[in-house]
Formats: structure tokens, C-alpha cells, sequence
């Protein structure tokens, strides 16, 4: 009975349910009906306006037509790949048809990841890897080949800002991440217009101006690497346009600490004491905390009035030598690189298709200054108020000619000289026969023509380049590239050419000197012969691209390097030496080898959607089949070069043969984004320390290999934070406290040198538009 | 140790292998055509802004698309919404010389896929007051009086070569011949 009763209410809900759910489903029919209906009428709205804006479509005017895209509306990753790139030819092209393997990194994924400075940022660039030089300084590497070395051209809003005394250029806190608009790179030889540096790739820092905003900006950007700040940086930016005037100027400074880690560094009492090695022993670990100071300051001054342009930069770089420790276990050495940039150019539009731009360029740089032993030397031998210890002036006029024959051929010819002279004071040259050059210039001629023929884009550079110090040079280049529809490719062929700077010859060692006895009977080295060939580095490369969307796109690319007569800044020691004075002792010099070089792949992907982008790129070198120099190969510890022994020939030393990037950009609102980014790093090979006893010289060096490591980074960012123009980003670099180190690309008897740990990273951005219609 | 290094490697390399079966799983996208509607108002400014002989125009402005192409579709939603010179109406076609009489069409469009066989229309279009458009660049040398040309930057435009534009009795109005590149 009660069964029954359960049933018969059982049923009646279930009847009520069915009916209500009927109602409601008939309500939802006439919902989604009216909804229908709506979309319908609004359908018939919009083929209405379709129809009546494709009418005026039709209509528009001539005038018009002169900008008229070939395509609809470009997505955000169309007008990404289609962005002119002006570092690789005279004339800007986009990336895909530009004879150059590119990479374009813009504001959004600098501002995004919340980047400590240009190392976080260029980390990611395809077949980009840092490592460790001298002092501690940390320097680039391009397709597992050494390129800080002068080979690697870096300008800021296309003005050279390589030092060119030992042509080093370092990276830590260096240039202005804060300040940077996107940043042109390219990942192989630099057009014939560049020359020089642009040996193994180009980087084009283009900073902010007063067309890409209007107005005052300042900015923090502060870090903790465990306890404490290990970070800060203030920048501050103020720049307006007029009608054909428009002046800018940014700052950029602040302090950051390389690491926090432990790290062995060599002893030299000499620096604060009469003690001797003896007293103290080879080295010792000590941590980098507040003892790896990376000090800059830079600003940039920059007019533009019609077609005449001044631009300013000022860059004073100091880093802390953690190598070396003084009696007292302190790292008390600190080098600073001051550079003053000068360019004054004005465009002459001699008819609307010819132009000819003169530039000229000074540059007062000093490489090595401060607290240094050889700083004081120079005060003393000249006297000077300041306490510079090399002094290096460059003058540089240009001239470019270029004419559009038509819209198929461009052709521009130039003429490009220089003039070094510099002051050195380093007490070393006392240990070489005769002396050294202190000045020393160049002319090159060059000359580029791109062709736009119906099949394919052709590119033909040539750049001869002529002193009286070295024999003439003429580096060839050549490049098809061929877009159709969602596809390119490109085939390049570069022979690059560099000349020795001043500081390389200056410390160069050609394997010859003298050895004699002095009045004690000791035997002694002295009148080393100097002695430095330029380089010449071919590259051969081949892209291919696909767009499978206009949310995504894929390039591959293959290259070969080969670089003859490389120059490469490495520990020398020989039997005489080291029976003469010790077993370490030796001299770091510059010296050609014969020839090394890389192959390899570059995959890069992108996808960029509104909710944000996944950046992903892959590369690989391989020295299989290439020639090698026991200065970069992976061989067992020796000093002497002739008694290494080549342990692993498929590698260089520092640089990792696969490594994968991974950039993530998560819009969770539109002013508020998520950006995640990491590197996979493959195994590397490099020296370190091997204590092998409790003695004092109980100490040697030894090959060791780091095995696949990664770093995680992510970054939270707020736009317009309580108020406009109020930004502010908090995130962690290292998340798993990886401590990625760099390791020394030559053999140069420095241990690993920690980077980084785990860092909190905070930035805060207040920008002021002057006037807000035209503010970005 | 070597379990380490095996683990470590056996990571890394599925690391890599969800890496790229992502790069190609994750967007198997279609490629899109290419835009004609912008060359489409282009033939039609070529209507309004080249002039053709007198008498050569019949009652209705001839346009003949060579090849399969999406431009047909593009110029018959054009001829619905405009007119040629002289209020006369456009009448888009679907041309093959081997078969239809060219010879009445005052505009040819030469699609790229037909590129390597407009010979068949330039013989057959001799002097007469015919303007052969080629969607293919470079086409200027092979007897297309006009060929588009999509400049490295987007921008579309258009080669014209003199010659044959008096050859075929026509004539251009400076304006529009401003916007293009002569050959």
C-alpha cells in the first residue's frame, strides 16, 4: 500500500517535472525563436550596412588607393610578421622578404615578462646563449659560436654601440630593457652597410620616441635574490613631436648583483698588500652576495627636425671582477666602461628618388677605469685629472648614397671611414717587442642593390674595405628571397669581414718572443711579438615560412658557418713558460686560430590570438664536420694547447646544442596578463676548479659537463592600476632555483659563474601623455 | 648515476616531443585565399578611369574572367552595386578563348593559374580595344597591359605597360596612372 502511494506521488512529480520542463522548453523555443528572429533582422541589418559600406567601398577615392592593402584587416600576428625591419637593408622590408634571418621582440613581451634586462629577453631568441668572459663579464654566444668578441653587432636606434677597443660588449643590467620599443635582430651576418661587427648577428635596440608616445614616464624596476634587494633600477623617459620637430630624452639607472651564489675566485694580495700568493694560496669560494655589482647608467638624447637628426648616448657600465680576491678574501676590483655616442645625420632628398644622407659619428669610450692597478698607471705616466686607464676616440663619417631606380630596383652606394686613436696605460705592453699602433683607420665602400623581379626578390651587397695596416678585403653577399601567399623562403650567402680593433692587437701574441737571463741568473720572457689577421666568417642560410593561420606561423631555417682566422681572446702557456716561471703561469692574449665554425637548425613558432600568444622556438648546432680550434673544443684540462686532448667533438665549449624556449602570454583581462616563459637548456661543457687536496696549491682545473637544466620564469602585470597610465608587475625568475650558470667559451681558467637565483621581481610604471588624443 | 643522466634524458626528450607534437597538432588551420576585393575595385576604377575608343563599347560593359577564380564572384557582387562609364552596366563572364568570343570584352582577367596560356589572350585581343589584366606580376613583359603587383608591404598596385595601352587604343587618366608603375 505504501508502495503503491510512493509510486502514484512518484509519478505525479514526475508528470509535474515533465511539464514543467515542457513550459520551460517551449519557453526556451520562443526563446531562442525571438533569438533567432533577432539574429535574423540583425543579419539583414548587417547585409543592409555590408551592403551600403561595400557600395562606398567602391566609391572611395583615387587618393585613397595609394594605401589600399592587398588583404583585409591584418590580425595581431599578421601585423606582427609583416612589421618593416630596418636593420637589414638600406630600404625597410618586412621580415619575411628581408635577406636576413630575423627576429623581431616587441614591447608587449618585454613589458609582459617583466624582464630584468636585455639577458631575459635575448635568452629566448632562437640559437641565443650567454656565457662568461674575463673578470666575470658575461657575453653572448650565436649558433654555439662565441660572438661577444667583437662579432656581434649591437646598435641602439641604429647607432653602433660596441665597444671598439677590445670589442667586448657585456650584458647584466646593461641596456635599458625598461626603455626599449622592440628590438631588430638578426640572427646571422649584418648587411654590407654594417660591416665590422655584424659578423655573426645584429641587434637593433629602437627605444621609445615621441611617435610612439607623447609625454613623461618614470619607472621602477626592483629584484630579491634571497634576502634583501639584489635590484634596483630607475628610468625615466620625456619626449614630445611637433610638426616636423621632436625631441626626446631617457635615463636609465640602477644597481643589480650578478648573483647570490658561491663562487671561486682567484687570489691576488699584490692588489691591497705586500703579501704573496704564498701567504694566501690559489683561491677560494666565496659567495657573490653583494660582491658582483652590476652598476649602469645610460641615457639617450635624441632630436629629430625634419630631415636633420642628433642623437646622444651616454653608457657607464661597471661590473665587479669576481674573480679576483684581494688578502682579505674581498673582490675589491671594479671595472667601468664609460662610452659617449655622437651622431649627427641630415638626409638630402636631392630629387624624390634619390637621397644622400651623411653621417658622422664621435665616440669617446673609456674600457678600463676605476680601482684598477693600471688606472693608476695612467694617472701617474700622464698626469691626467681623471684616472682613465684606456682612452679610446673613434670618428666615423658615412655617406649613403640611394636611389630607387623604379619600384623594382633599389641601389645604394656608400663610403664609410673611421678613425681610432686611444691612450693605453696597461704596464703588460712592457713585455712586447716595439709598439704598439694608437690609432688606426679603415675605409670601406659598399654598395647594395635589391632587385624586386617577378619571381623572387634578389639582394646583392658587396663591401671592400681598405687600411694600411692589412691587406684590402671584399666581403661578398647575396640573397633570393620569394614570398607567395602564406609561404617564404629565403637563401643567403655572407662573407663577413672584420678587422682587429686597437685593444686586440694591442694584446695580441703572434707565438714568438725572446728568452734571456738577468743579472740574478734568472731566466726571463720578454719581447713578445705581436701579430693579428682580420677574420673573415662565410655563412650560408636557408628559411623556409609558413602563415597556417592568421593566428600562427612557422619558420625553419638551416645555416653553416665557417669562420677563418678567427680571433679569440685565450690563455696561452707553452714549456718555456711554464718551466721558467710556474705551472700556472701564462699570459691571456688575442690570436688567430685557423678556422671553427657551426651548422645547425632554428625552428620558431607563434601563435597570437586576443587572449594572448605561446611563443615556442627549438635550435641546434652541430660541429660535425667542421672545423675546430682547441680553444673552444671540449678536451680534457691542460695549459699547455698542444697536450689537450679532444674528449667530445660534437660540442663547444659553453654553449648547448639543443635548446628549447618557451614564451606563454595569458591575457586574463585585457589589462591584466599572465606571462610564463622558460628555457630547456641541453648539456653543456666547461672548467672548473678541482681541489684535489688540502693544501694551499692542492688546486687544478678539470672539464666538466652540466647536464639538461631549465629555468622557469612568470610575471603578473596590471595596466592602468587604479588610475591611468599606473602599471605595476610582480613575478619570480628561476621559479625552481635552477641557478642556470655561464660557462667560459674558451679555455680561459674561470669556473662557472653562478647567474642568478631565484628572484622576486616587482616593476612599477607611471606614464603622463602630454596630450591624450594623440597618446597611444 | 647513469639512471640519472638516462632519466634526465628521457625528460628532456619528452619535453621535446610534446614540444613539437604541439607546435603541429595545435593549429591545423586552413590557409585563407587571397583578397580580391581589393583588386576588384581596381578593375572597377579601371572602368571609370581608362578610356576606350568610341563605338567600342556595346550596351553592356564586358568584363571576362580567365581561369577559376575567386575575383568572379568578387566583380558579379561589384556589377550589382555600380555601373560602368556612360551608366552602362558591367556583365561579369566566365571566358575561355578556346570556346567563347573574347573579342566583345573590353576587360580580360587573367588569373594566375592561366598565366602560362595568356598568349591565348593577347593573340586573339591583337589591337583591339581590349584591356588584358593579369593577376600574376611581372605579366607586363609577356603582353598583359596591366598586371597587380603586391608590394612588400601590402599595399596593392598595379603595372602598366604604355605600349600596349596605345596599342589597344586606350588611354589613362593621369590620376589613375599616378597610383601605378609604368613599364
Amino acid at each position: 500500500m505504501r508502495t503503491t502511494l510512493y509510486l502514484v506521488v512518484f509519478g505525479m512529480l514526475v508528470n509535474l517535472t515533465i511539464k514543467v520542463l515542457a513550459q520551460e522548453d517551449t519557453t526556451k523555443q520562443d526563446e531562442s525563436f525571438k533569438y533567432l528572429f533577432k539574429q535574423s533582422e540583425r543579419k539583414k541589418e548587417k547585409v543592409k550596412k555590408d551592403t551600403i559600406s561595400l557600395s562606398d567601398f567602391y566609391d572611395m577615392s583615387l587618393e585613397e588607393l595609394q594605401d589600399l592593402k592587398a588583404t583585409g584587416v591584418s590580425s595581431e600576428l599578421e601585423e606582427y610578421i609583416n612589421s618593416l625591419i630596418s636593420v637589414s637593408t638600406q630600404k625597410s622590408l618586412p621580415s619575411r622578404y628581408s635577406p636576413n634571418i630575423v627576429t623581431l621582440v616587441t614591447e608587449e613581451e618585454i613589458e609582459s615578462m617583466g624582464a630584468r634586462d636585455l639577458i631575459d629577453v635575448l635568452r629566448l631568441v632562437p640559437g641565443f646563449h650567454f656565457a662568461q668572459d674575463s673578470k666575470g663579464n658575461v657575453g653572448l654566444g650565436i649558433r654555439g659560436n662565441w660572438a661577444a668578441e667583437g662579432k656581434v653587432l649591437i646598435m641602439m636606434n641604429g647607432q653602433e654601440i660596441n665597444e671598439h677597443y677590445n670589442a667586448h660588449t657585456y650584458f647584466g643590467n646593461h641596456f635599458p630593457v625598461d626603455m626599449i620599443k622592440r628590438i631588430e635582430i638578426i640572427r646571422g651576418p649584418g648587411s654590407a652597410i654594417h660591416g665590422g661587427f655584424a659578423e655573426f648577428g645584429v641587434i637593433n635596440i629602437v627605444t621609445k620616441k615621441p611617435e610612439d608616445f607623447s609625454g613623461a614616464e618614470v619607472g621602477l624596476n626592483q629584484g630579491a635574490m634571497g634576502e634583501g634587494v639584489t635590484r634596483g633600477k630607475f628610468n625615466m623617459y620625456l619626449g614630445n613631436k611637433w610638426k616636423n620637430f621632436d625631441l626626446s630624452f631617457f635615463m636609465t639607472a640602477g644597481s643589480a648583483q650578478r648573483s647570490n651564489r658561491q663562487h671561486y675566485a682567484f687570489f691576488n694580495p699584490t692588489i691591497d698588500s705586500a703579501a704573496t700568493i704564498d701567504s694566501v694560496g690559489v683561491g677560494a669560494y666565496k659567495s657573490l652576495a653583494g660582491e658582483s655589482d652590476l652598476d649602469n647608467f645610460m641615457s639617450n638624447f635624441d632630436l629629430n627636425w625634419g630631415n636633420f637628426s642628433f642623437s646622444s648616448i651616454l653608457d657607464y657600465y661597471a661590473t665587479t671582477d669576481v674573480t679576483t680576491l684581494n688578502s682579505k678574501k674581498e673582490r675589491p676590483l671594479k671595472y667601468g666602461y664609460f662610452s659617449m655616442y655622437n651622431q649627427f645625420m641630415y638626409k638630402f632628398r636631392i630629387t624624390p628618388k634619390l637621397t644622400i644622407t651623411p653621417k658622422l659619428n664621435f665616440n669617446v669610450q673609456t674600457p678600463v677605469e676605476e680601482n684598477t692597478p693600471y688606472a693608476d698607471a695612467l694617472l701617474s705616466e700622464n698626469d691626467r685629472v681623471d684616472t682613465l686607464a684606456i682612452a679610446v676616440m673613434r670618428a666615423r663619417l658615412r655617406l649613403d648614397i640611394n636611389y630607387n631606380v623604379s619600384h623594382r630596383v633599389n641601389i645604394l652606394a656608400g663610403i664609410d671611414n673611421f678613425q681610432d686613436n686611444a691612450d693605453n696605460a696597461d704596464t703588460i705592453s712592457a713585455l712586447y717587442a716595439g709598439k704598439p699602433p694608437n690609432n688606426y683607420s679603415s675605409t670601406a665602400f659598399y654598395g647594395e642593390a635589391i632587385f624586386r623581379l617577378p619571381v623572387f626578390h634578389l639582394f646583392a651587397g658587396v663591401r671592400y674595405e681598405t687600411n694600411a695596416q692589412y691587406e684590402s678585403a671584399f666581403s661578398p653577399r647575396i640573397g633570393i628571397t620569394k614570398k607567395f601567399n602564406k609561404f617564404h623562403m629565403k637563401f643567403l650567402a655572407t662573407d663577413a669581414y672584420r678587422l682587429p680593433t686597437l685593444g686586440n692587437i694591442y694584446y695580441s701574441f703572434d707565438g714568438t718572443y725572446q728568452i734571456d737571463t738577468n743579472a740574478q741568473g734568472q731566466a726571463y720572457i720578454h719581447d713578445l711579438g705581436r701579430g693579428l689577421e682580420p677574420e673573415k666568417t662565410l655563412v650560408l642560410e636557408a628559411e623556409a615560412g609558413y602563415q597556417f593561420s592568421d593566428k600562427t606561423f612557422m619558420t625553419v631555417n638551416i645555416f653553416d658557418m665557417t669562420i677563418r682566422d678567427p680571433i679569440v681572446y685565450v690563455f696561452y702557456q707553452d714549456e718555456n713558460i711554464k718551466t721558467i716561471y710556474n705551472e700556472n703561469a701564462g699570459i691571456e692574449v688575442y690570436r688567430n686560430y685557423e678556422k671553427s665554425g657551426t651548422r645547425g637548425f632554428e625552428i620558431d613558432f607563434r601563435f597570437q590570438d586576443k587572449w594572448g600568444f605561446l611563443n615556442a622556438n627549438y635550435s641546434y648546432y652541430s660541429v660535425k664536420n667542421k672545423p675546430k680550434i682547441d680553444a673552444y673544443s671540449v678536451s680534457n684540462f691542460n695549459r699547455i694547447e698542444s697536450e689537450r686532448k679532444l674528449v667530445n667533438e660534437n660540442y663547444l665549449l659553453a654553449f648547448p646544442r639543443h635548446k628549447l624556449n618557451i614564451n606563454w602570454l595569458y591575457k586574463i583581462k585585457p589589462n591584466f596578463t599572465v606571462n610564463v616563459n622558460s628555457s630547456f637548456i641541453g648539456p653543456r661543457y666547461g672548467y672548473d676548479v678541482d681541489i684535489f687536496g688540502p693544501g694551499k696549491y692542492d688546486v687544478t682545473g678539470k672539464l666538466i659537463k652540466r647536464r639538461f637544466t631549465y629555468l622557469v620564469n612568470f610575471f603578473f602585470r596590471y595596466e592602468n592600476l587604479f588610475t591611468d597610465g599606473l602599471s605595476a608587475g610582480l613575478g619570480v625568475n628561476d621559479v625552481f632555483n635552477k641557478g642556470l650558470d655561464y660557462l667560459q667559451p674558451y679555455f680561459g681558467l674561470q669556473p662557472p659563474l653562478p647567474g642568478p637565483s631565484r628572484e622576486i621581481k616587482f616593476t612599477l610604471k607611471y606614464q603622463l601623455p602630454f596630450n591624450k588624443k594623440n597618446s597611444k | 648515476m647513469i639512471y640519472l643522466l638516462r632519466k634526465y634524458k628521457i625528460l628532456y626528450l619528452k619535453v621535446l616531443l610534446m614540444a613539437i607534437v604541439f607546435l603541429f597538432m595545435a593549429h591545423p588551420t586552413q590557409a585563407q585565399d587571397p583578397e580580391y576585393r581589393a583588386q576588384s575595385l581596381y578593375i572597377y576604377k579601371f572602368s571609370k578611369y581608362i578610356f576606350w575608343p568610341k563605338g567600342s563599347l556595346g550596351n553592356t560593359f564586358k568584363i571576362g574572367v580567365f581561369g577559376n577564380s575567386p575575383i568572379y564572384k568578387e566583380l558579379e557582387i561589384m556589377a550589382s552595386l555600380k555601373k560602368a562609364a556612360n551608366d552602362i552596366d558591367f556583365e561579369i563572364l566566365k571566358v575561355d578563348p578556346e570556346t567563347d568570343d573574347i573579342s566583345t570584352c573590353q576587360i580580360i582577367y587573367v588569373a594566375s593559374s592561366k598565366s602560362r596560356q595568356i598568349s591565348e589572350i593577347t593573340d586573339i585581343a591583337g589591337d583591339k580595344p581590349i584591356l588584358v589584366v593579369a593577376e600574376r606580376e611581372g605579366m607586363g613583359s609577356r603582353g598583359a597591359t596591366i598586371s597587380f603587383i603586391v608590394l612588400e608591404n601590402g599595399v596593392l598596385k598595379f603595372e602598366i605597360n604604355m605600349d600596349l595601352l596605345e596599342q589597344h587604343k586606350l588611354e589613362i587618366a593621369d590620376e589613375l596612372l599616378k597610383l601605378g608603375f609604368k613599364i
